[in-house]
């Protein structure tokens, strides 16, 4: 009887491990077969090895910060699916019903893209974006300890380095 | 017999018996269990039937020990389903730290982009409220 109890521990904790990032998991396996879609997936041990990289630009900064409190990512994108529309559609329900936060959502002309979050204790744990486009489609689940200023940062760090490189260009 | 346990149970109630009337009467309801509430009661039982008696309620050991073993395998059955699902996505799983960290390093800009790209829109809206309300001022 013990025996069994901790096995059915043993598997719910497995479970529970599991939940995080899950919602991704599920796509992996519909697309497996599926070679228009990209799938790809980093774990923390992988995050672990960027943080002893030396840091130089201001937006390098950003982005190690940013990842060492990562515990995983996954992706699963295609730029060539004829079904992205309904593909998007399909994610933004799935992701609504395993229980998710909508963040935010941008729609222009070009591609729709929508954020949502599982907080736990006022703490972003897992972040989801959703991207479809023409023939575009892409579903992202961040997960571990997220900071969105801190990754906004990133990008505005990027696009100064880029500004910098422009004037430079001028003087010469 | 009867009129003598009578006469001595009479006594017990009002509490006046000796230690021997009392084991009198202990060895009278001793010999006649149907005589006492609780004799009565499980002479009943005895001659019950059960109304369906192909049924076997009991459970017998060996039974027993095919359920634990039955819930043993539904664990370890679960437990290796759960392995295997964890295995899946290990096979989409970045190696190689180069390119992991090209991957993650587009991914996070990609996030970055999106997020300022929707702050960028509030603060335009934001703008074009104030603009709005200058205009009606």
């Amino acid at each position: 009887m013990k025996k069994l109890l901790i096995i059915m521990v043993a598997v719910m904790g497995m479970n529970v491990a599991m939940a995080q990032g899950s919602i991704v998991e599920k796509y992996f396996k519909e697309l497996s077969g599926n070679d228009d879609y990209t799938k790809v997936s980093v774990s923390s041990k992988m995050f672990s090895l960027f943080t002893e990289l030396e840091s130089g630009s201001e937006a390098e900064k950003e982005f190690l910060s940013a990842v060492s409190k990562l515990k995983g990512l996954k992706i699963i994108a295609s730029d060539s699916t004829p079904t992205s529309r309904k593909m998007y559609d399909k994610a933004l329900k799935d992701v609504k019903a395993a229980g998710y936060e909508e963040l935010m959502s941008v729609m222009d002309a070009e591609e729709d893209m929508q954020f949502s979050i599982k907080e736990k204790g006022g703490k972003i744990e897992e972040l989801i974006m959703v991207v479809g486009g023409r023939e575009k489609f892409v579903l992202m689940s961040l997960y571990g300890e997220i900071d969105l200023k801190n990754i906004s940062k990133i990008a505005r760090a990027m696009k100064v380095g880029g500004l910098e490189n422009l004037e430079l260009l001028d003087e010469k | 017999m009867e009129s003598r346990i009578k006469e001595v149970l009479d006594k017990y109630w009002a509490g006046e018996t000796s230690l021997a009337e009392e084991l009198e009467i202990k060895e009278y309801f001793k010999s006649n269990p149907e005589i006492s509430g609780i004799g009565s009661y499980f002479h009943q039982l005895k001659n019950a039937k059960l109304v369906n008696s192909s049924v076997d309620y009991s459970y017998s050991t060996t039974k027993k020990r095919w359920f634990s073993v039955a819930a043993v395998l539904v664990g370890l059955l679960t437990a290796s389903i759960v392995i295997v699902e964890a295995n899946r996505s290990e096979q989409y799983l970045v190696e190689d730290p180069q390119k992991a960290f090209e991957i993650t390093k587009k991914a996070l800009m990609m996030v970055s982009n999106g997020l300022n790209e929707s702050t960028h829109y509030t603060a335009e809206i934001k703008r074009l409220n104030k603009a709005e309300e200058k205009i009606r001022e």
